[in-house]
């Protein structure tokens, strides 16, 4: 794989990988995220580092041919794409998607289409199949990056706790009693306040390199 | 809560094995010189996350020794973002449409005209609808920046005021009450 420069800061990484679907399984591709698109997805939202993810497919005759010059392509294969924004390192992430037992089925089920795809179990083969349809970003955006979903979870369940203290506080009272009251509220967002920024550790930077083609 | 749209658009960039007029070199250039702080992205408040990423050529699956391979290089966009594709479309070549033409200008079919709406047009004819998407809040980028900003504030406030005795307590929240309803939120793409 091509060596790639990449910026990555804060908590947050992306993935892309776009695993090949022959064709005569497009139907049973096509099946599965119909299912899945009605399911709650709860089991993800629980593992609570997965910011935002997206499972496409796209057919091979849908590869955009917009020029008469361009030649036609004659890809065998249908793409399946999932693209991810999680927290923690690439090991971490793959981990829990083969550990943990509901999302595991559920990871079967959405990758079963895809050309050898070797399950979840055991994981050395799950993490080089992964690993093998990964391309890297050259851009990659994050409007906070400094905060992993822990950190807005926490932070939204703050920020209703805050309104409702900002609001009982409108009038000052006893002394004593707003005391009471601030111990009260500060005990409650206490575990609220962990820190966002930069990660101590950049465990998600790679080293700078310069690919071939761009030093033209 | 705000609606979420999930954008996915393929646009191909180059046939030419050679890529005898740097086309590609170019837009890599262009796409890593403008991640994170540099990026037109904060300019667009409904952005949550976006990527970009040229895809040289697709891997067939493991002993696939058919040869198989694309035979041109594509631009592939995605991005999660609050309200609708158009209106994030339309944002992006207002705040900067010099990084509009500088990318998706150089891909192939490009319309030689300057207006949001072709820049939508051409998008659109690359986009690929209806994946299954998963957002891990509902809530809009304006709205997490503002807890996490009113968190940070209060952390900091707390910091500052500890082992005051009542009276004191009760004055200093008073005076910075009104600091916590609506604070100034960070610029989206800001480590803090």
């Amino acid at each position: 794989m091509t060596m790639t420069p990449k910026h990555l800061i804060g908590k947050s990484n992306p993935m892309t990988v776009i695993t090949p679907v022959a064709r005569w399984k497009r139907l049973g591709t096509w099946l599965v995220l119909f299912i899945f698109r009605h399911l709650p997805l709860g089991i993800v939202k629980q593992l609570a580092f997965i910011h935002f993810a997206r499972w496409i497919t796209i057919k091979r005759e849908d590869l955009p041919r917009l020029t008469e010059d361009q030649p036609k392509e004659n890809w065998p294969y249908d793409l399946y794409l999932f693209t991810t924004n999680f927290n923690g390192s690439w090991d971490q992430y793959i981990d829990a998607f083969g550990r943990i037992e509901s999302v595991s089925k559920g990871l079967n089920m959405l990758w079963y289409t895809s050309s050898g795809f070797p399950g979840p179990w055991p994981m050395r083969l799950f993490k080089r199949y992964i690993h093998y349809f990964e391309y890297p970003q050259y851009l990659y955006y994050n409007a906070y990056p400094g905060a992993a979903v822990r950190d807005i979870d926490m932070a939204l369940q703050l920020e209703r706790k805050l309104d409702d203290f900002v609001a009982r506080t409108e009038k000052p009272v006893d002394d004593r009693e707003f005391e009471v009251l601030f111990n009260a509220f500060f005990d409650d967002v206490a575990p609220n306040l962990g820190q966002t920024g930069r990660e101590d550790v950049p465990t998600n930077l790679e080293h700078r390199a310069q690919p071939l083609e761009l030093s033209q | 809560m705000t609606s979420k749209s999930f954008l996915t658009a393929l646009s191909p960039i180059e046939f030419r094995h050679d890529d005898p007029d740097g086309t590609i070199a170019a837009i890599k250039t262009v796409l890593l010189t403008h991640e994170q702080e540099n990026s037109p992205f904060r300019n667009c408040p409904m952005a949550h996350m976006v990527r970009l990423q040229v895809i040289d050529q697709l891997t067939p699956p493991m002993g696939d020794v058919s040869g198989a391979s694309l035979k041109s290089r594509y631009l592939l966009f995605v991005a999660d973002i609050d309200g609708s594709v158009d209106d994030f479309l339309d944002c992006l070549y207002r705040v900067n449409p010099e990084f509009v033409r500088s990318v998706w200008g150089r891909c192939l079919g490009y319309p030689g005209y300057d207006a949001a709406v072709f820049f939508r047009r051409y998008i659109h004819r690359c986009q690929f609808n209806n994946p299954l998407g998963y957002a891990g809040f509902p809530e809009s980028v304006e709205d997490i920046l503002g807890a996490l900003r009113k968190k940070h504030l209060l952390a900091e406030w707390i910091a500052a005021h500890q082992g005051l005795d009542a009276a004191s307590l009760q004055q200093a929240w008073q005076q910075s009450r009104a600091s916590f309803i609506r604070p100034d939120t960070a610029k989206p793409g800001s480590l803090k």
